[in-house]
């Protein structure tokens, strides 16, 4: 009986703290319609809904408004998330991190390119974005979701960690770009795909393509799976390449 | 009796010609593993119903004399199975063109040192002429 009121204490006080997390959030709008690109530089949650609205949802530490700068760059139709400069505080007791995020909420029919240098959960509500999808990384990013879809092309580019859970990348052309580390899984329908690695990766793609291209300078673990009709590799590194599973007999 | 030692021999020997296109198969189906290597591979399907009717592989590496060993030996091994075989060796360098008719395979190795060049193609049936 102890035990099971201590368990239930437990429980209530966690919830309790994730509920004063959110108190201690305020929110904000922007309008803007054909939304291009996203710049965070700080750690900031997206989702990326279906809603064919023009209006942004951002929320953010209360404690942080005066050191944050949130806004629409028209020139670039992006939405810059970033710090004040003005009121730079040390690294340390800056209010925003990975366990305190800016929170945001985007309509995603017109986003083209999402760019992180900081920490970054991308998570993928409604898939389709505009003719090409970019999304590139210096920092740490993991995206979440069903699947990314760009009727012409889909690019991932990593110089930090990126941690790639989609289920489906639904595209033309799929590239992926890593000097870091880049975990990528799932299928695509792409007719042409493209990886170019000299970080470590960690590959596993089904897929259904003409063309494969591998240039390979990096370590990790690389498998295709499915059918392919043309297959070039060039490895000078220390990866695990294996596409024996590609056309399989 | 007679005639069952002779159907024995003959699956024993089909047996055997597949094995061999599979020991040289296994090394090009084997995931690439450091070294300086380039694989590529094509097929050509039927136009209609996407059968894989070619597959040509090629594998070329530089720097790894264990591996150009372990396809030279590879070779050797199904020499006796091959329905044609044809070989050029000097000090430094062996060429061997390997023929097998059932199934289709020609297979070819140039090792040099620890340079290796091995080209594998594979036809599942002829073409169809559609005129």
């Amino acid at each position: 009986m102890k035990r099971i009121s201590l368990s239930i204490a437990l429980i209530m006080a966690s919830l309790f703290s994730l509920s004063a997390q959110d108190a201690d959030y305020k929110s904000m709008t922007l309008t803007f319609a054909e939304l291009k690109e996203v710049h965070a530089t700080i750690p900031t949650h997206i989702t990326i809904t279906a809603s064919g609205s023009d209006t942004i949802d951002v929320s953010y530490p209360a404690d942080a408004e005066e050191y944050i700068d949130i806004f629409v760059d028209k020139k670039d139709s992006a939405l810059i998330i970033k710090r004040e400069k003005s009121t730079v505080k040390s690294r340390r007791d800056f209010p925003v991190s990975e366990k305190r995020p800016i929170r945001v909420s985007i309509p995603s029919s017109s986003i083209r390119r999402i760019l992180n240098t900081s920490d970054m959960v991308l998570h993928l509500e409604n898939s389709t974005f505009d003719n090409w999808a970019m999304i590139a990384n210096t920092g740490t990013l993991g995206i979440t979701g069903e699947a990314i879809v760009a009727k012409t092309k889909i690019e991932y580019y990593n110089t930090g960690t990126m941690t790639n859970n989609l289920k489906r990348h639904d595209t033309s052309m799929l590239m992926l770009s890593n000097t870091g580390f880049l975990l990528t899984k799932g299928e695509t329908s792409a007719a042409h795909i493209e990886q170019n690695s000299t970080g470590i990766e960690n590959t596993d793609l089904r897929v259904s393509c003409k063309k494969l291209e591998i240039h390979s300078t990096g370590s990790g673990k690389i498998r295709y799976r499915g059918s392919a009709d043309s297959v070039n590799i060039a490895s000078t590194g220390s990866a695990h390449i294996s596409t024996s599973e590609l056309n399989a007999e | 009796m007679k005639r069952l030692l002779i159907i024995v021999a003959m699956v024993a020997i089909a047996a055997i010609e597949c094995q061999a296109q599979e020991r040289i198969d296994e090394l090009l189906n084997r995931e690439l593993n450091g070294g300086t290597t380039v694989y590529r591979m094509a097929v050509k399907r039927d136009a209609e119903s996407g059968e894989i009717i070619k597959r040509v592989r090629e594998l070329r590496s530089t720097g790894n004399r264990a591996l150009s060993k372990e396809f030279l030996e590879a070779f050797d091994a199904e020499r006796e199975s091959a329905d044609g075989w044809e070989e050029n060796r000097n000090s430094n360098a062996r060429q061997i063109t390997a023929v097998w008719t059932n199934p289709k395979r020609i297979y070819t190795i140039i090792a040099t040192g620890s340079t290796l060049a091995v080209y594998a193609q594979t036809i599942y049936r002829e073409e169809r002429d559609d005129k």
